[in-house]
């Protein structure tokens, strides 16, 4: 039996021992110089302390902790090694991991997926928590940072359009659609002078139009559909929840996305795909509840879905609407269905004389 | 090392450790491992830097006689996780505090990101100093662990405030800065129970880092003086962006003295090229006052082969990256793509996304191969140890091993290995 030259090191100091190694049937014996045998090490209990390599040399400990360690410079031995011990080298340091790695792997997805699903459920429970007074913070200070963007760099009072009898039709509006809901919130609704079409709500009962919107229009049941649309958005608290969500999601994805770059960009855009679908739901949800509003206001509900046809013609294109799961708003077509479908009859939303006051509001700002 | 060398033979004094890892080898390493981790989106990369250091570790020896890396994908994984909530708890509390200071005080609101900013970068030096705690325990040789004593929270304090000074004095205090906090460091490392020590001061570095700091100073202050020349015309620019919003329309031309353009960029450049020059200068010292009982170093790196290896490395990188952009410019335009749109799509969203994932997988993968590898080799080859006859002698020490590591590190992105 051959024997093989090594190096013991006994685990408790860096002292080496020259001894000789040979690979027994009943495991394997290391002998000091003088072939009085020091120990046995039973295969079973052996492990590598690296992967096999053909020019490598073996080192083996005894047990996963041991710290003893005996070193075979000739990787010849690798040989008899694996004749003896075959067990050894199915479970080499590196696969070890792989089964344990799967599990981690698993368990992770789901802990993320049961994560991303608790954000959005108490970002809606935090949501209806937050006093009024620091929603309406979060919305004055959003409108603050919002409107200098759309209005040229204007604040919000400078870009507000201010015509007197505009703003009392505004108000009047304002204030029937308000009666047909009971909620805390004081409505403050402005008109933005811009020539962009969009209308947006912020926390707290912000609401913000673009003059372009108003210009648009063909009948002024559009604006208020638009409007009790966006109430909806207000009084179901969307906004806020989605600050809030948005926040948790940072939380989840920034936190867990460090020390990989990769991750980053794959964890941004699941992110922004979630804040989209979020968005859509409650894009729905505006629809819906903005024709309640209307209906129980008296004011007939086909503005709405005149509102989407038009905006379904401008917009046109096929690609976008067949990828709208990636847009943040449902598709125009589908939002004219509903609307046409959830419509109650009912009256003039507004005067012809404040619609015509409406359509002048921003006439005389500078 | 030969792997046939009889075992009876020692390395005779003045010895050098060895690094044979191969190109082929470790390349290959890391390719599968960055593939695994780009494809559980991050998740495996754990697991991959454990594998990348047992290969590192099992290549380097010293006497003949391998190193050892016995840390655990799982180990990392767990720190991850721990410091990962605590710091879910803090950026919730931080940004709930933002949300109730909004609208009421404009600086409650910066305060607290202010506060937060401080504290990420107090916990950079702490969380570098528990991963080196980390990777201490898991190395063996001859089956002695390695391990590092001394408070993180305490050094993270010192590197705290003394990059604050360092900042304050535009360098001026770099050296000792870095002399403290490298002393702290090796003083608290050990081999079993032999401790290391460091017997230099930072008087002899002052001398090449005046290299480094005149012209950083001569910088700032011409990067001042343009600023007060342009003041005016700053001014401007400023109305001017309130009232476009859509950016500047006219283009911005203060009146500066054409010298200033040649001036600056000359001296950043010096400045860089004087710093890698001090950071060899500062090894070598390092090296020859640092001492483990009777054993000494002596480092004979040069300049030139540290700049030889980044150089290969930049340019490596660049000319991927140039490649890479062509080639999607060619298949996104044959496609026929709006890269324009501006609404959020499936172009606007794939293509940052791609391109982000490719050139972190290139810019990784090239690192560990014509960095890390190099120097690796680079750094065995110009080391040289003497009184190694102690070495035999070290028993293994007592120290408290941690269970887990790394997670304040990873969740900072502190690099390393």
């Amino acid at each position: 039996m051959q024997a093989w030259p090594a190096r013991l090191a006994d685990g408790r100091s860096t002292t080496l021992r020259d001894v000789s190694a040979q690979f027994t049937p009943g495991g394997l014996a290391i002998r000091q110089q003088d072939g009085l045998e020091i120990a046995v090490w039973p295969y079973a209990e052996i492990h590598l302390v690296d992967a096999p390599g053909k020019s490598s040399p073996v080192r083996l400990k005894l047990g996963e902790d041991g710290l003893e360690r005996l070193t075979i410079d000739d990787t010849d031995s690798w040989t008899p090694l694996r004749d003896a011990a075959p067990h050894l080298f199915r479970r080499l340091p590196d696969r070890r991991g792989w089964r344990r790695f799967g599990i981690v792997a698993g368990s992770m997805g789901a802990v993320v997926g049961m994560l991303v699903f608790g954000v959005s459920y108490i970002a809606a429970i935090v949501a209806a928590l937050i006093p009024l007074g620091w929603e309406e913070a979060m919305g004055r200070s959003a409108l603050d940072q919002i409107v200098p963007f759309f209005a040229q760099g204007r604040s919000a009072e400078e870009a507000s359009c201010k015509s007197e009898p505009g703003r009392i039709a505004v108000d009047r509006l304002t204030r029937r659609l308000n009666g047909a809901i009971e909620a805390p919130y004081r409505f403050k609704v402005m008109v933005i002078d811009t020539k962009m079409v969009n209308a947006f709500a912020l926390p707290g009962g912000y609401i913000v139009f673009f003059d372009g919107l108003v210009q648009s229009a063909d009948s002024p049941d559009e604006v208020a559909a638009v409007l009790a649309h966006e109430i909806a958005h207000v009084v179901e608290r969307h906004g806020t929840e989605a600050m809030l969500r948005n926040m948790g999601y940072d939380v989840l994805f920034d936190a867990m996305s460090s020390g990989s770059t990769a991750f980053d960009a794959a964890a941004g855009a699941g992110e922004l795909l979630l804040t989209l679908s979020n968005g859509r739901e409650a894009e729905r949800t505006a629809d819906r509840l903005g024709l309640e509003i209307l209906r129980d206001a008296g004011i007939r509900g086909d503005g709405m879905a005149a509102f989407f046809e038009r905006m379904a013609e401008e917009q046109g294109s096929g690609l976008q609407e067949s990828l709208s799961f990636l847009s943040s708003h449902p598709s125009s077509e589908e939002r004219v269905e509903t609307a046409r479908a959830a419509a109650s009859p009912g009256g003039d939303s507004m005067s012809e004389a404040d619609w015509q006051a409406l359509r002048k509001i921003c006439a005389d700002q500078d | 090392m030969d792997a046939t060398t009889p075992a009876l033979e020692r390395q005779p004094a003045g010895s050098l450790p060895d690094y044979d890892g191969r190109f082929a080898g470790f390349g290959g390493l890391v390719l599968r491992t960055t593939l695994l981790t780009i494809l559980t989106l991050g998740i495996y990369r754990f697991w991959a830097k454990t594998r990348i250091r047992r290969y590192i570790w099992s290549h380097v020896s010293i006497l003949g006689e391998r190193f050892e890396y016995t840390g655990l994908g799982r180990e990392l994984f767990f720190g991850f996780l721990i410091v990962l909530a605590i710091f879910a708890a803090l950026t919730l509390v931080s940004n709930l505090l933002q949300i109730a200071l909004a609208g009421f005080s404009v600086w409650g609101e910066f305060g607290i990101k202010l506060a937060y900013f401080g504290l990420i970068l107090y916990l950079l030096p702490v969380a570098t100093y528990r991963a080196r705690r980390y990777q201490l325990s898991r190395t063996l040789w001859r089956g002695v662990r390695g391990s590092q004593t001394g408070s993180s929270f305490a050094y993270g304090a010192w590197a705290f405030f003394l990059q604050l000074l360092s900042y304050l004095t535009l360098g001026l205090i770099a050296p000792f800065m870095r002399t403290m906090l490298y002393r702290r460091r090796i003083a608290n490392t050990w081999l079993g129970d032999r401790q290391f020590s460091f017997e230099g001061g930072a008087a002899r570095l002052y001398a090449p880092w005046m290299l480094v700091f005149l012209p950083g100073v001569a910088a700032v202050a011409i990067i001042g003086y343009a600023v007060y020349l342009s003041a005016g015309d700053i001014g401007q620019l400023y109305d001017r962006l309130q009232q476009s919003g859509d950016g500047v329309q006219a283009p911005f031309s203060p009146d500066l003295p054409p010298w200033i353009f040649v001036a600056l960029p000359v001296l950043v450049t010096a400045r860089y090229i004087a710093y890698l020059w001090y950071r060899v200068k500062e090894y070598r010292y390092f090296a020859g006052q640092t001492a483990l009982g009777d054993l000494r170093f002596q480092a004979s790196l040069g300049v030139w082969n540290v700049v030889w290896i980044y150089l290969l490395y930049g340019i490596a990188l660049v000319v991927g990256m140039l490649v890479f952009f062509l080639a999607a410019g060619a298949i996104f335009g044959g496609i026929g793509l709006d890269l324009m749109a501006t609404e959020p799509g499936f172009t606007t969203t794939a293509l940052p996304v791609v391109t982000l994932l490719f050139l972190v997988m290139f810019g990784a993968v090239l690192r560990y191969l014509l960095v890390v590898h190099r120097m690796a080799r680079l750094l065995c080859r110009k080391l040289t140890m003497t009184g190694t006859e102690g070495l035999d002698t070290i028993a293994q020490g007592t120290q408290p091993v941690p269970r887990r590591g790394e997670g304040l590190a990873d969740m900072l992105d502190a690099g390393g290995i």
